[in-house]
C-alpha cells in the first residue's frame, strides 16, 4: 500500500467524521419546521422563534409561563420552530415579522447567523429579545440566567465546607463560553484564598462536550497524580459532577470530598440527597420564560430599551454592551431540596430512590420494606374517582414504598365481595375499600381483618369498628354553610332544604347546620320558615319545594341553607322566578361547576368544597403506615366518631373548604376548574378572578 | 538481532508497538514527576490499573472494528449504537424492571444485559444486511446509523440522565467492587500462563506433523518464558494497587489488592474469543478472503454476503458489551454517551496496524493501538495538558503511526 492512498482514506475518513458530527445538528431541519398560531384576543403580537422546539425543556418548562405573561399583557402569542436549523430560524423570524409581530422573542440556534434577520428587524422597528442565548447586537435584549453567579454559587457552596486544603476545578468544554463565564465566577469566590495558599488548585480540567465520562477519566487521573490528597471538587455542571462523583466513589471518597454542579439533573438532586454531591445550581427556566414574556409586552407597546426596569449592562465577548437580564439562580443543596420538589421538577420517588429513610427531610418515606395496598372501587367508572381520589392515593402509596393495585365491582355489591377476596390473595397487606354497600360488604371486611389485613372504610361508611373510616366531616360541612349564611344574615327568616330523608348524610349536615344557629334560633333572632327533605337530592324537587315555601311565605324569605349544589341550584331558579336570585344569600356543598360560576355570578353565598385529592392522599398514606403494622390506636391524629350503628370508629374527618366570592382562585389553581368555565357570563370587574 | 528476531518468527510489528508504548510510559513517568524518577506516577499500580479499565470499552469495540475494516468495510455508527444500546440499558434496570421486580432484584442486570446485546446484534444486523445484500456501502449505511442511533438514544428518555445503575450490573464496570482480588488474579494469570505453553506445544506439534519448518528449541523455551513472566508480572505489580483505606476499612481493614478488574476481564475475554474467531474459525478466514480479494472470495464460493452481514452483527454485540462496561463505570446513561467513540474506535484499529485497504488487521494490534491512544490521553491528564492540546497529540500520533507502519512495509516488500 503505497503513502498516497493511506493519506487519502485518512482524509475521507476524517471528512466522514466531520460530516457526520456536523450532521446531528441538522437533523430534521426541513422536516420539523412548522409554523403555529394561536388565536388571542390582543391587540399585539409577540413572535417567538424556538431554535428546536422537540427539546423538552421549552414546551415544558419555558413557553407556558412565557406565554402566560404575554397573554396577561394582552398580547398575542405566535410561534415558529427552526428544527434546529440556522437556515430555517432566518426564515422563520421574517415569516414572524409578516405574520405583524410588533416584538420578537428569538432562541438563536446559531447567535451569529442570525444576526442579519435581527439587524433587519431591528431596522423595521420591531424589538428583538435573545433568549438564553447571546446574539451580539447591542439593540437586542439580552435575557440569560447569571451564568457568572452560577460559578459563584457552585464556589461559595463548596469553599463554605472546605475553606482551606486542595481543590479540583472540572471544567465544561472548552469551546463554550460559559464554561469560562462559570469558571471566571468560582475564582472571585477563591481568588482570596487561593492568594493566601489556604487552599491550592491540584488538578484544573476543561471536560470535551460535557461529557460525563471524560470528566470521570480526568477525575482518576487528578486523584492518582495527587494520591488521594483532594479536598473539594468544583464542578461546572451535574453530568460532569456525576462522572467526578463516580471515580471518587472508586476511592471510597464519595460524600466525603465535597462536589459542585448545575442544572437540577434529577440525578443530580438524587446524588444531593444521598449525601455524594454538594450542590446544583438550579437555573428554573419558568422565571426565564415569564421575565421574557414581560419583557416583550413592554417592548411590543413601544417602550424602548433603555425604559426597561431594572437592567443591566453586559459587556458581550463580541465586545457589545447588551441591555441585559441576568436572572439569578437558586443553589440546591441537603437543605432546600423541598423547592425542587414544590416546583413539580422533580418527584419523591426519583429525588429519593435510594436514600435511606431519616437521612434527609424530604425523603421521610425513605427505604422500606415492599408491600402492598390494594384498593377496591366501587364503581371506577365515575369519573371523579379516577380523576380526582386515585392519582394521590396512589402517589402517596408509592411515596411510601408500596405497590399500588386496584379492582373495579362495576357497582356490584357481589363483584366486591370477590374483588376484597382477590385483592387479598394478590398479597394486598392492606385494603382501601370505597364501599358499593356498607353492608354486604362487611362479612368480606371480617374476613380480611381476622387474617390480620387491615382495612380502610373509603368515602363511605362500613359499620365495622376494627375498620379505619376515612371522609370529609359532613357536619363540619353543615357548619360551614349555616356560618357562611349567618355571617350575611345574622337576624331575619330562614328556609333550609335538606338532602335525601333516608341518607345519614342529610342529617350530619342539618345537624351542623342546626349547630351554628342554634342560639340565634332560641333568640329569635331567625325564624326557621320552612324546611324540607329533597327526594334523592333532585334540583327539581328542590325547586318546587322552594316555590312552596315562597308562596306560603309571600316571598318573605332572607336566606336560605340548602345542603348540596344541586339542590342549591333548584332554589336559586325558584328565587329568580320571585327576582330574588343574587339577594337572597344561598349555600351549597360540592364545588360543581354550575355553583361555582353562579357564585361568580353572585346568585350563590358559598359552596363546600371537598377536595377529594387531600381524601386520597390521606387514604393512601394511612395505607402505608397500617400495612408497615402500624396498629388503628397507632395511627396519629385520628378522632373517634360515632357511627349511625352505634359503632365507635376510628376517623380521619378531613376538613372541607368553603368556596366563596372571595376565594374562587382556589379551585382555579387546583384546576379543579377552569377559568372560561368558572367565568362564563360574568361581567368583567364583578370578581378578581374573572378579568374577561 | 535482526536475524534472532527473523528465526524466532516474532511479529516486528507487535515489538515496535510495544516499543512505541514503552517510550509514552517512560516518558510519561518522567513528566508526571516533574523529571524525577522516584515521584512519577504514571507507572504506578494504580495508574496502570486505571489505564487498563479506561481502555476496555475502546478495546472491546476495536477487537470487532478490525473485522469490518478487514472486509473493506467501516462503521460509523458505533457511538451511536453504544448510546442507543446502553440508554435501552439502563432505561430497562433504573426505571422498567424495577416495576415489575423491585430496586436492585438479582435478575435485573441479567434481563438488561441480555436485551441490550440481542439489540446489539439486531441493529449490525440491520446494519449488516443493508450494506450486504442491498449493496448500499457501508460508509453510507453507518453514517446514517450515526444520525439514527444517537437520536434514538435520545428519544429514549427525552436527554435526561438515568442514573444509578442496578448495583450487581454495576460489576461490569469496575469501580472499588467490580474487580476479582488479588487471589482470583494469580489464578488467572496461572491459568494464562499455562495457556500459552499449551498453545506453544500444540503449535509445534502440529507443525512437526506438517513437517513445517519448526522455530529453534531454545527460541520456544524463551518465548514461553518470557510470555509467562510477563503475565504473572503484570498481575504482581498490579495486585500492588491496594483498596483505598476508607473502602478496605468498610470490607474489614487491612491491605486488599484490588486485583483485575471485571470490565478488564471482559475485555481480555473479547480479545481472545476475536483473536480465535478471526484466525481458527471458518467465518474468520472468509472475513480475511474476501478483505485481499473480494472476487476472488466470491468465485470460490464463499457466501460474501452472509459472511459481512455476520461481521456486523458481532460488531453489534461487541458494542453492546461495550455500552454495559460503559453505563455501569459511569453509574449512569446519558445521551451524549460515546460522543466521538468511533472515531477512537477506528484509529485504535489503524494504530493497531489494520489496513483500510482490507484483508490486513489484528484484534490484538488493536488492542494495542487502543492502549496507546489511551496512554497518551490518561499521561497528558495526569501532568496536566488542557482537551485541546490532548486531541492534538493524539491526531499527530495517528498520523504519525500510519506513517511509519507504510513506510516500513513499504520497505519489506
Amino acid at each position: 500500500m503505497n503513502m498516497r492512498k493511506v493519506v487519502a482514506l485518512l482524509v475521507v475518513a476524517t471528512m466522514a467524521a466531520g460530516l457526520a458530527a456536523c450532521g446531528d445538528d441538522d437533523a430534521g431541519a426541513s422536516t420539523t419546521a412548522a409554523v403555529t398560531t394561536q388565536a388571542g384576543g390582543g391587540e399585539f403580537i409577540v413572535g417567538v422563534s424556538w431554535n428546536n422546539y422537540n427539546e423538552e425543556r421549552w414546551a415544558k418548562w419555558d413557553e407556558p409561563d412565557m406565554k402566560a405573561a404575554i397573554e396577561a399583557g394582552g398580547g398575542t402569542y405566535i410561534s415558529t420552530d427552526a428544527g434546529s436549523s440556522a437556515e430555517q430560524q432566518i426564515t422563520d423570524v421574517e415569516q414572524l415579522i409578516s405574520q405583524g409581530a410588533d416584538a420578537l422573542i428569538i432562541l438563536a440556534q446559531d447567535g451569529t447567523a442570525i444576526l442579519p434577520a435581527v439587524q433587519s428587524a431591528l431596522e423595521q422597528g420591531i424589538p428583538v429579545i435573545a433568549y438564553d442565548r447571546l446574539i451580539e447586537d447591542p439593540g437586542a435584549l439580552y435575557i440569560t440566567f447569571d451564568n457568572v453567579e452560577v460559578g459563584r454559587m457552585q464556589a461559595r457552596a463548596i469553599f463554605d465546607l472546605v475553606p482551606e486544603g486542595n481543590y479540583v476545578f472540572i471544567k465544561g468544554n472548552s469551546t463554550d463560553a460559559n464554561a469560562d463565564f462559570l469558571r471566571g465566577g468560582q475564582q472571585e469566590i477563591l481568588q482570596a484564598a487561593l492568594d493566601s495558599g489556604a487552599i491550592v488548585n491540584v488538578g484544573e480540567m476543561y471536560t470535551d462536550n460535557w461529557d460525563p465520562a471524560i470528566a470521570q477519566t480526568n477525575m482518576e487521573q487528578i486523584l492518582t497524580q495527587n494520591d488521594n490528597d483532594v479536598d473539594a471538587v468544583v464542578a461546572s455542571n451535574d453530568g460532569t459532577a456525576g462522572g467526578v462523583i463516580t471515580a471518587l466513589a472508586a476511592q471510597g471518597l464519595a460524600g466525603v470530598v465535597p462536589v459542585s454542579g448545575q442544572d437540577g439533573d434529577a440525578a443530580a438532586l438524587n446524588r444531593i440527597a444521598l449525601g455524594t454531591q454538594t450542590v446544583s445550581v438550579w437555573k428554573d427556566a419558568r422565571e426565564l420564560g415569564k421575565k421574557a414574556g414581560e419583557a416583550s409586552v413592554l417592548l411590543a407597546q413601544g417602550t424602548p430599551l433603555s425604559g426597561l426596569p431594572d437592567t443591566v449592562q453586559f459587556d458581550s465577548p463580541g465586545g457589545n454592551q447588551m441591555t441585559s437580564y441576568l436572572l439569578t439562580p437558586v443553589p440546591i443543596t441537603k437543605d432546600n431540596l423541598q423547592v425542587v420538589l414544590d416546583a413539580g421538577w422533580i418527584d419523591e420517588a426519583t429525588l429519593c430512590q435510594g436514600v435511606p429513610a431519616g437521612t434527609v427531610d424530604v425523603c421521610g418515606g425513605g427505604a422500606v420494606e415492599a408491600f402492598t395496598v390494594g384498593v377496591s372501587w366501587n364503581n371506577y367508572n365515575e369519573e371523579r374517582w379516577a380523576k380526582w381520589d386515585e392519582p394521590d392515593m396512589k402517589a402517596a402509596i408509592e411515596a411510601g414504598g408500596g405497590t399500588y393495585i386496584s379492582t373495579d365491582a362495576g357497582s356490584s355489591a357481589e363483584q366486591q365481595i370477590t374483588d376484597v377476596e382477590q385483592l387479598i390473595s394478590q398479597g394486598a397487606d392492606a385494603l382501601i375499600i370505597l364501599a358499593q354497600d356498607g353492608t354486604a360488604i362487611l362479612p368480606a371486611v371480617q374476613s380480611a381483618l381476622e387474617q390480620g389485613i387491615p382495612v380502610i372504610a373509603y368515602d363511605r361508611l362500613i359499620e365495622d369498628p376494627g375498620a379505619l373510616y376515612i371522609t370529609f366531616d359532613n357536619v363540619e360541612v353543615g357548619r360551614m354553610q349555616a356560618r357562611a349564611i349567618f355571617d350575611l344574615v345574622p337576624e331575619g327568616n330562614y328556609v333550609f332544604i335538606k338532602g335525601n330523608s333516608t341518607d345519614a348524610n342529610a342529617d350530619f349536615l342539618r345537624g351542623g347546620q342546626q349547630e351554628i344557629l342554634q342560639a340565634a334560633l332560641d333568640s329569635g333572632a331567625i325564624v326557621n320558615v320552612g324546611e324540607m327533605y329533597t327526594d334523592n337530592w333532585d334540583p327539581a324537587i328542590a325547586q318546587t319545594n322552594m316555590e312552596q315555601i315562597l308562596t306560603q311565605n309571600d316571598n318573605d324569605v332572607d336566606a336560605v341553607v340548602a345542603s348540596n349544589d344541586g339542590t342549591a341550584g333548584g332554589v336559586i331558579t325558584a328565587l329568580a322566578a320571585q327576582g330574588l336570585a343574587g339577594v337572597v344569600p344561598v349555600s351549597g356543598q360540592d364545588g360543581d361547576a354550575a355553583a361555582l360560576n353562579r357564585i361568580a355570578l353572585g346568585t350563590q353565598t358559598v359552596s363546600v368544597w371537598k377536595d377529594a385529592r387531600e381524601l386520597g392522599k390521606k387514604a393512601g398514606e394511612a395505607s402505608v403506615l397500617l400495612a408497615q403494622g402500624t396498629p388503628l390506636s397507632g395511627l396519629p391524629d385520628t378522632v373517634q366518631f360515632d357511627s349511625p350503628g352505634g359503632n365507635q370508629m376510628t376517623s380521619y374527618l378531613l376538613t372541607p373548604v368553603p368556596i366563596t366570592k372571595d376565594n374562587l382562585q382556589v379551585v382555579l389553581d387546583a384546576g379543579w376548574i377552569d377559568e372560561a368555565t368558572l367565568c362564563q357570563g360574568v361581567p368583567a370587574g364583578t370578581v378578581d378572578v374573572c378579568v374577561g | 538481532m535482526r536475524s534472532l528476531v527473523r528465526t524466532a518468527e516474532i511479529d516486528t510489528r507487535l515489538l515496535g508497538m510495544l516499543g512505541a508504548l514503552l517510550i509514552i510510559w517512560v516518558g510519561f513517568h518522567f513528566w508526571s514527576g516533574d523529571f524525577h524518577w522516584s515521584k512519577g506516577t504514571f507507572l504506578t499500580p494504580r495508574n496502570l490499573w486505571n489505564l487498563s479499565v479506561q481502555t476496555a470499552t475502546v478495546s472491546i469495540m476495536a477487537t470487532g472494528m478490525v473485522l469490518i475494516i478487514v472486509s473493506r468495510n467501516i462503521d460509523l455508527s458505533v457511538g451511536a449504537v453504544l448510546a442507543a444500546v446502553g440508554m435501552a440499558m439502563a432505561v430497562l434496570q433504573a426505571e422498567i424492571l424495577p416495576r415489575w421486580l423491585g430496586f436492585d432484584h438479582w435478575a435485573t442486570w441479567i434481563i438488561a444485559l441480555a436485551i441490550g446485546i440481542a439489540m446489539g446484534a439486531a441493529i449490525g444486523g440491520v446494519q449488516g444486511f443493508v450494506v450486504a445484500y442491498v449493496g448500499v456501502p457501508s460508509f453510507i449505511v453507518t453514517l446514517a446509523g450515526y444520525l439514527v442511533w444517537r437520536g434514538v438514544a435520545w428519544a429514549m428518555a427525552s436527554g435526561r440522565t438515568i442514573a444509578p445503575m442496578d448495583s450487581t450490573f454495576q460489576l461490569i464496570g469496575g469501580g472499588s467492587r467490580g474487580n476479582i482480588g488479588g487471589f482470583w488474579s494469580w489464578i488467572v494469570g496461572a491459568v494464562a500462563c499455562l495457556g500459552i505453553v499449551a498453545l506453544l506445544i500444540n503449535s509445534r506439534r502440529q507443525r512437526g506433523k506438517f513437517g513445517l519448518r519448526l522455530r529453534p528449541l531454545p527460541a520456544e523455551i524463551g518465548i514461553g518464558i518470557v510470555g509467562c513472566a510477563a503475565v504473572l508480572g503484570a498481575v504482581a505489580y498490579l495486585n500492588r494497587y491496594l483498596l483505598p483505606e476508607r473502602v478496605a476499612a468498610a470490607r474489614g481493614g487491612g491491605n486488599i489488592a484490588f486485583g483485575l478488574a471485571i470490565p478488564v476481564l471482559i475485555a481480555i475475554g473479547a480479545t481472545l474469543v476475536m483473536i480465535f474467531v478471526g484466525t481458527r474459525t471458518r467465518f474468520g478466514r472468509y472475513v480475511f478472503a474476501i478483505g485481499g480479494n473480494p472476487e476472488a472470495a466470491t468465485l470460490s464460493g464463499i457466501k460474501t454476503r452472509w459472511t459481512i452481514m455476520k461481521s456486523f452483527i458481532l460488531m453489534g454485540v461487541l458494542v453492546a458489551v461495550a455500552a454495559a462496561v460503559q453505563i455501569a463505570r459511569l453509574n449512569a446513561a446519558v445521551s451524549g454517551l460515546g460522543q466521538g467513540a468511533e472515531l477512537y474506535v477506528i484509529a485504535a484499529a489503524v494504530i493497531g496496524g489494520t489496513s483500510l485497504s482490507g484483508g490486513v488487521g489484528t484484534a490484538t494490534g488493536a488492542v494495542l493501538g487502543a492502549l496507546v491512544m489511551q496512554s497518551l490521553q490518561s499521561g497528558m491528564v495526569l501532568v496536566g495538558v488542557e482537551a485541546p492540546i490532548q486531541d492534538i497529540a493524539v491526531g499527530v500520533v495517528l498520523i504519525v503511526a500510519v506513517a511509519i507502519d507504510t513506510l516500513v512495509r513499504r520497505r519489506t516488500t
